[in-house]
């Protein structure tokens, strides 16, 4: 073992090693900047196992041949947990099944593997060759192990289902048997992983690794979890947006049963009790005067009035190349778009438990950004970040939602007040009206062509609210920035960020700025705007209305052009090769050139690049006693190398399902600073009797993984515009479109001439 | 009262107009039946009562006593899943997960009073239930796939 005494089993190279591996795959580390910092952990996690093979933060091998990885990513429903065991089990050499993976507390550790946020379609594709190395690595060392302990060369050996084998010989070991002399291996410094063609279990329409306890009801999302000593908590919010409270009566809600208090605080009261049926009976006896609040005014039907006559006085200049002036100054073709607010509306209602203690606090709820979750919960109590401990079960949903650590605090809030553990579940009506909206937008387009119908220029200028001037950018700053400096910066890095038209117009514009089309002239300006309400990605973000407006233009563009809307697509896409993979499949599979549609019913089309993918739909649809109707959706994506084709297929149908439900029927509208939807029957969710039938081509290519959680949602509202105007003579520019449909039908039995 | 849930005997004490759900999941820690939207409109929270599909969000405990009460922990269990269980494992249907439990118990129903359920027949029951992940089409084909039936002709995905 002479080999094995001189290689330090030290943290310092474990350390380097990661590192070395992210600076080879250029992942950004955001919350990585802390170094030095005691690990914040006082509990254990499952491979927190003594005498376990632990080469790094994800992965645990113990004697016993378990095999453990901590999933640094929410699983949403994505599929996250099976496409990151899967890389593990590629490189690893273990069987998929075997693998036990758990979620990762949040802590720094997990953010040298990548950020320990999740987001942006973004999982696989930036954790495709970090999580690989790791897992590689890990291999590599378990190889050496028995090299060394039979004195032989690596290179003779090869690892095979948690096993290393002689591969002229007949020697094996399992994983298991080698874990304490792997422990003295170096740590290989630039871990080799597989060529594409050698892949075994990436690439295979695996079985979700979450489905058993995902059926027999046993998985444990945050709502299910229970601490001891827990109460638990019901919020009564504010009835308008920043109404706050002028006198409260909570006298005889305290006489209820299980009432432990009654707790006024930044955002509405909580009614605190043992059970949440208690506090269920207990809410409605809390008498609450609320102040008309700053929202008391607003409504966003005059919102959309004053954007309709808006100055657009501070309009940013995002993208502007060529003469757009001077190409618009002829005829040109206008029409104006609109988008309303709309709510994530996840099924797992938002909650969340935190047990504040003395100069710590201990959390369990299911969140996109851990991180997030810590920073906001240490200003709160004013403690240290690492001093916040997140646990994140199972999660019911997100779509952008749980980004956002709002139920968080009222749980620490709620905590702190009556001295033990609370749990916070919202009831549906709090969770559609609480805000963080999807932004609501007003874009007006204007576009010209030339004697031949060809698009010589187009110039997009719109008005959203700006997600990132929303955000408390409390937790995205690097934490290692001194305490003062980091107060001051908080406090303007929403003016600071969103006022140097960087990453606010990114989002804003996405869609926009980089629809593809080869057009000599182009602009887009944006004009951001607040609300009493805060915004927030919602599954595609930009791209949820930007879609809508570049493509249903596009298309009008091609009629009044007096060209096929697919043709005069291609014709601009021809130097985009992958643009045009992927609107030509969707053209093959519906038939586009070799069919038409019978009467009443139409068919539209649309492409997008989004999330690093491309995607585009053929959407089929009619109107029908006056409702409309979607008949079938044909998708291709190319979304690069897709790890679990399967996998992706169901975020494509999910992506349609979502991305109809908000195109049709999703609105979220405000009077008088009160939002008027609450519950599912006013916030109309898609049935399975309505969906339509999906067919979905997924485009094979020598390209990486892209997202494949969001883009099918991009391209979905315009294809279905498109398709309504085939179908109607109608151009619907106004989500959603039923209510955009039904102004169409009650204008068109006014005057039937027209 | 004395409340039978998947064949167990059980004592509660709460009022009796207390919704079944929070009954199920805090007096009884049966968590894996949902709480979604309170008013019967998701279907999360269905159980079976005497082998029908109830919304127990809105179901009094004290209308239930002596009736025989299954949740999704009675259903099938991981070493012996009912068949839609397992079609569902198979077709990768869930996503989050979270509907899941509402929607089986559900479908359950349906093909314990109709064991060859069309297309439609499919619609109309399981229309009930919300899932935000749009799980429906792989739901659809499980179901065809436990009680052994073929979906229509043509039908996508």
């Amino acid at each position: 073992m002479s080999e094995a005494d001189q290689t330090p089993r030290s943290g310092v190279r474990r350390r380097k090693f990661l590192l070395g591996m992210l600076a080879g795959t250029g992942a950004l580390v955001v919350y990585g900047a802390v170094r030095g910092s005691a690990d914040q952990r006082t509990g254990k996690e499952p491979g927190d196992i003594e005498g376990a093979f632990k080469p790094n933060a994800l992965i645990t091998i113990t004697p016993d041949d378990r095999v453990l990885f901590a999933l640094n990513k929410a699983e949403l429903g994505q599929g996250i947990m099976t496409g990151f065991a899967m890389l593990v089990a590629e490189e690893l050499e273990v069987p998929l099944e075997k693998i036990e993976v758990y979620f990762a507390d949040g802590a720094d550790k997990y953010n040298e593997v990548d950020q320990q946020s999740t987001g942006g379609s973004a999982s696989i594709m930036r954790g495709y060759v970090p999580v690989r190395k790791v897992a590689a690595a890990t291999r590599m060392m378990l190889v050496s192990a028995a090299a060394q302990t039979w004195g032989v060369d690596p290179s003779t050996l090869r690892a095979e289902a948690g096993r290393v084998l002689e591969i002229s010989g007949s020697r094996s070991a399992s994983y298991g048997e080698l874990v304490e002399a792997a422990m003295e291996q170096e740590v290989p410094q630039d871990p080799e992983i597989k060529e594409r063609g050698a892949f075994k279990v990436v690439g295979t329409p695996a079985r979700r690794i979450d489905s058993l306890v995902k059926v027999t009801g046993t998985a444990q999302f945050g709502i299910d979890l229970r601490v001891p000593n827990m109460a638990r908590a019901v919020m009564i919010h504010p009835p308008r947006a920043g109404a706050e409270v002028v006198s409260l009566d909570a006298a005889a809600a305290k006489q209820m049963p299980g009432v432990v208090d009654v707790v006024q605080t930044e955002r509405g009261v909580g009614v605190v009790a043992e059970k949440y049926w208690q506090a269920l009976r207990a809410a409605p006896a809390v008498v609450i005067e609320w102040s008309d609040g700053p929202g008391k005014d607003f409504s966003t039907r005059s919102l959309r009035s004053e954007l309709a006559t808006s100055e657009r006085a501070e309009a940013r200049t995002v993208k502007d190349e060529g003469d757009v002036d001077a190409a618009l100054s002829g005829t040109v073709v206008e029409a104006v778009y609109e988008a309303p607010f709309l709510s994530h509306s996840p099924m797992e209602p938002m909650n969340a438990i935190a047990h504040v203690t003395d100069g710590a606090c201990e959390i369990w709820t299911g969140s996109q950004g851990p991180v997030l979750i810590q920073e906001a919960a240490a200003e709160a109590l004013g403690i240290e970040r690492t001093e916040v401990l997140v646990h994140t079960p199972y999660i019911g949903g997100g779509f952008g939602r749980r980004s956002h650590p709002d139920v968080t605090l009222e749980a620490v809030w709620l905590s702190k007040a009556v001295g033990r553990p609370v749990q916070v579940v919202w009831s549906r009506e709090n969770d559609t009206r609480a805000g963080y909206y999807r932004p609501q937008s007003y874009t007006k387009m204007r576009g010209a062509l030339d004697a031949s119908g060809t698009l010589t220029a187009i110039a997009y200028d719109s008005q959203s609210q700006s997600i990132i001037g929303d955000l408390n950018m409390s937790g995205v700053l690097p934490m290692a920035i001194p305490p003062r400096l980091r107060q001051w910066l908080m406090g303007n890095a929403s003016r600071l960020i969103s006022s140097n038209a960087v990453l606010a117009d990114i989002l804003a514009t996405e869609g926009a700025t980089n629809h593809g089309y080869a057009i000599p002239n182009q602009r887009v300006t944006y004009t951001p705007f607040a609300t009493p309400f805060k915004t927030s990605w919602w599954r595609s973000v930009g791209h949820s209305f930007n879609g809508f407006i570049i493509e249903s233009f596009i298309d009008e563009l091609a009629h009044e052009a007096e060209q096929d809307p697919y043709q005069f697509r291609r014709a601009m896409l021809t130097d985009r090769p992958r643009w045009l993979g992927v609107l030509d499949a969707v053209a093959q599979m519906s038939g586009w050139a070799d069919r038409s549609m019978p009467d009443g019913h139409g068919r539209g089309i649309a492409v997008v690049e989004a999330f690093g993918s491309f995607a585009a739909q053929v959407i089929e649809a009619h109107v029908e006693d006056g409702h409309i109707t979607v008949d079938k959706v044909y998708c291709a994506l190319d979304c690069g190398l897709a790890v679990n084709p399967d996998l992706v297929e169901s975020q494509i149908e999910g992506s349609v399902i979502f991305g109809l439900t908000a195109a049709l029927w999703g609105q979220i509208t405000v009077e008088g600073g009160a939002v008027q939807q609450g519950n599912f029957d006013t916030y109309r969710m898609m049935r399975m009797h309505e969906t339509p039938k999906i067919e979905i081509r997924l485009i094979d290519g020598p390209h990486e993984p892209g997202g494949v959680g969001e883009p099918a949602v991009a391209p979905l509202a315009g294809a279905l515009a498109n398709a309504l105007f085939d179908a109607t003579g109608a151009r619907l520019r106004r989500m959603p479109l039923q209510a955009a449909w039904d102004e169409v039908a009650a204008q068109r039995s006014e005057s039937p001439q027209a | 009262m004395k409340l039978n849930v998947n064949g167990r005997e059980h004592d509660v004490d709460v009022p009796e107009d207390v919704p079944l759900l929070w009954v199920l999941r805090e007096e009884l820690g049966l968590t894996g039946t949902k709480f979604g939207c309170g008013r019967a409109l998701c279907g999360a929270c269905t159980v079976h009562v005497d082998g029908a599909a109830r919304r127990s969000c809105v179901v009094a405990v004290g209308d239930v006593e002596g009736h025989a009460i299954t949740t999704i922990e009675g259903l099938g269990d991981e070493d012996s899943l009912h068949p839609l269980q397992e079609a569902w494992v198979e077709h990768n249907v869930p996503q989050c997960g979270y509907c899941q439990p509402g929607q089986l118990m559900m479908a359950a129903a349906l093909v314990r009073t109709n064991p060859q359920p069309s297309d439609a027949q499919i619609d109309a029951v399981m229309s009930g239930s919300i899932c935000r992940c749009g799980t429906y089409p792989r739901i659809r084909k499980a179901i065809h796939a436990a009680a052994g039936t073929d979906p229509q002709e043509g039908e996508g995905a």
